[in-house]
């Protein structure tokens, strides 16, 4: 918090800059582009604009959060829902719970989060300890499970009718579309908890990050400490992509900007990674609505985000490797 | 409580169109979400209500100019919302309920007509006839087409019925089976589908094909017709292809169940009977 630009304050500067990228989001549309418009405010504006930037918001700023955590818990700058595997996982419970029928509203995203949940646990057992020796481990076994875990998709995808079949591929690719307020309010107030629960479990996560033998040696009760935090992150991720897909990328990028710029302590950082993933996700869905300009058609936002997070992730590895 | 509301408002027109919203009185201005429905809309003479496509559109030459809203698995719903229709014409898709629930959800009313066998045609445009309150056009439509289709079959009813395969897609083979429009188009064209088991549109293997051993076999994968010739020559496994009998329909309109089926139809008489 030291570093200050034009005398502002960090955390100011990024409350600003969220609000004027929300701002302009809303002025970004597949029919006109208006950055202005907020200030006179269409049936369009409010009825279809506002939700997607408000679910890109929501989302972003959760997978964010869960990257943030899951690198913190695994030692490992890398870790993203997306690419250990947590993300699959909940893509994976989504789709059997479409495929054995189940119709309540609920019933996606319970069996999205104990997917998330599963595919934590089996890619952490697989791992096992090695994985906090060697963080490539961890990657390897996430990379293989997304395989799996896709390939388990495509085949669930092949047995069921076309209209199923429809609904499933949409799991593997994130879009943020246009829900219903309540659908917004439900995951507003889920997400919202989630990452005040991690928020407030800084300190723990501060701990955790420095390595299992030195957080036991500052007192932390480790284990029931990532227990409870893996799960906070595995809820965040299986609830959001129960309402849009897997998206990934956005828990590698915007926490890891992040660290370089402010620093690695949670109680910092975790703010910052829920603003910053917001403006990140709605800027890409920007860019996603732009795209119907050019195609009459829309590139899902998952794609967008793997454009920019794809080459972020290697070039890191790279460096990682060198 | 919003889902409850609509699914009052969920009315079954007949077995094969259904609307989603309250159906409007007044319709001035029409988006269609599928190249089909454009097509009847247009052959209906309210064409020029129409204001809104696909980017699959391309028939009639008039639609050149108009906005285009997306495909009709992926309409964009402020595409749709910013040409303020009072309705939009669409069919059942793979992608589900969910767009068009979206679309009604924003105050634009759709009806959703079938398009998958023969019988929906007759229909759809029924149900567009009386919504639009152009019942003579429909009705004058219907006639045209179920004769046309009639003396086309009428020709070919008493010669031997060639045995037929219909393909759709080539990688990977997908064959156009039981229950299609096309099925019923092959059938008035006087010859018979060797697809009757494995549902619509079911994938099959090389091995699969030679023991069906069709006479004839009828391309309609889109794509540029030397390739085709190339992929089929290959196969001589397979008594068409040794006889010289595979044969390309390469216009997509024969795909589409709307107001050219006469011309599909005449496609496909040429394609199995030559």
């Amino acid at each position: 918090m030291k570093q200050r630009w034009l005398g502002i304050p960090p955390a100011l500067l990024l409350l600003i800059l969220s609000a004027l990228v929300l701002v302009l989001a809303l002025g970004i549309g597949t029919t006109s582009i208006d950055v202005l418009a907020i200030f006179h405010p269409t049936e369009i504006i409010w009825r279809v604009r506002f939700p997607r930037v408000a679910l890109a918001a929501l989302a972003g700023a959760g997978l964010s959060v869960a990257g943030a955590t899951l690198q913190a818990l695994l030692q490992n700058p890398l870790a993203d829902p997306y690419v250990v595997g947590v993300s699959g996982g909940a893509a994976l419970g989504g789709v059997a719970a479409l495929v054995l029928g189940f119709t309540h509203p609920f019933a996606v995203p319970v069996f999205a989060f104990a997917g998330a949940l599963a595919a934590t646990l089996l890619v952490l057992s697989l791992a096992g300890q090695r994985a906090y020796a060697d963080p490539v481990v961890l990657l390897l076994v996430g990379v293989v499970f997304n395989a799996f875990a896709s390939a388990l998709v495509t085949f669930l995808k092949t047995i069921v009718t076309a209209t199923k079949a429809q609904e499933i591929l949409f799991w593997l690719m994130g879009v943020i579309s246009v829900e219903e307020n309540s659908t917004l309010l439900v995951l507003g107030i889920y997400v919202g908890m989630a990452i005040l629960a991690l928020w407030l479990a800084a300190g723990v996560l501060d701990l955790l990050a420095l390595g299992n033998d030195e957080a036991t040696a500052l007192g932390l009760p480790v284990e029931r400490a990532r227990a409870w935090v893996f799960g906070a992150a595995a809820l965040l991720v299986g609830g959001i992509v129960a309402v849009c897909g897997m998206i990934g990328f956005v828990g590698l990028v915007v926490p890891h900007v992040f660290r370089r710029l402010i620093g690695a302590r949670h109680a910092l950082l975790i703010p910052a990674c829920a603003l910053g993933g917001a403006v990140f996700l709605v800027i890409a869905d920007a860019l996603a609505r732009l795209t119907f300009f050019a195609f009459a058609a829309e590139i899902p936002v998952g794609v967008i985000t793997a454009f920019v997070g794809g080459p972020f992730f290697l070039s890191m590895l790279l460096k990682k490797v060198a | 409580m919003m889902l409850w509301l609509l699914s009052l408002f969920i009315v079954q027109s007949g077995s094969g169109a259904e609307w989603v919203g309250r159906p409007p009185t007044h319709i001035q201005r029409i988006v269609s979400l599928a190249p089909s429905t454009t097509e009847l809309l247009f052959a209906l003479g309210v064409g020029n209500r129409v204001v809104g496509v696909t980017r699959f559109d391309d028939y009639p030459p008039q639609i050149a100019g108009l906005p285009r809203v997306g495909g009709f698995v992926d309409p964009d719903p402020e595409a749709v919302l910013a040409l303020k229709p009072d309705l939009a014409v669409a069919i059942p898709t793979s992608s589900g309920r969910k767009r068009v629930d979206l679309l009604a959800r924003l105050g634009v009313p759709v009806l959703v007509v079938s398009a998958t066998r023969l019988g929906d045609l007759w229909h759809a445009i029924d149900t567009l006839g009386s919504t639009l309150h152009v019942e003579n056009a429909a009705a004058a439509l219907t006639k045209r087409l179920q004769e046309g289709l009639q003396k086309i079959a009428r020709q070919y009813r008493d010669k031997k019925h060639k045995r037929v395969l219909m393909i759709v897609g080539r990688k990977p083979l997908v064959a156009a089976g039981g229950g299609t429009y096309l099925d019923d188009l092959l059938a008035a064209a006087g010859a018979r589908n060797v697809v009757t088991s494995g549902g619509a549109f079911p994938i099959l293997d090389m091995e699969a094909i030679a023991a069906l051993d069709p006479d004839v076999i009828v391309d309609m994968a889109m794509s540029h017709e030397n390739d085709g010739v190339a992929f089929w020559e290959n196969h001589t496994l397979l008594r068409a292809v040794r006889n010289k009998r595979v044969r390309f329909i390469a216009d997509e309109s024969v795909l589409r169940l709307g107001p050219r089926l006469l011309d599909s139809a005449r496609l496909m008489v040429e394609a199995v009977q030559f």
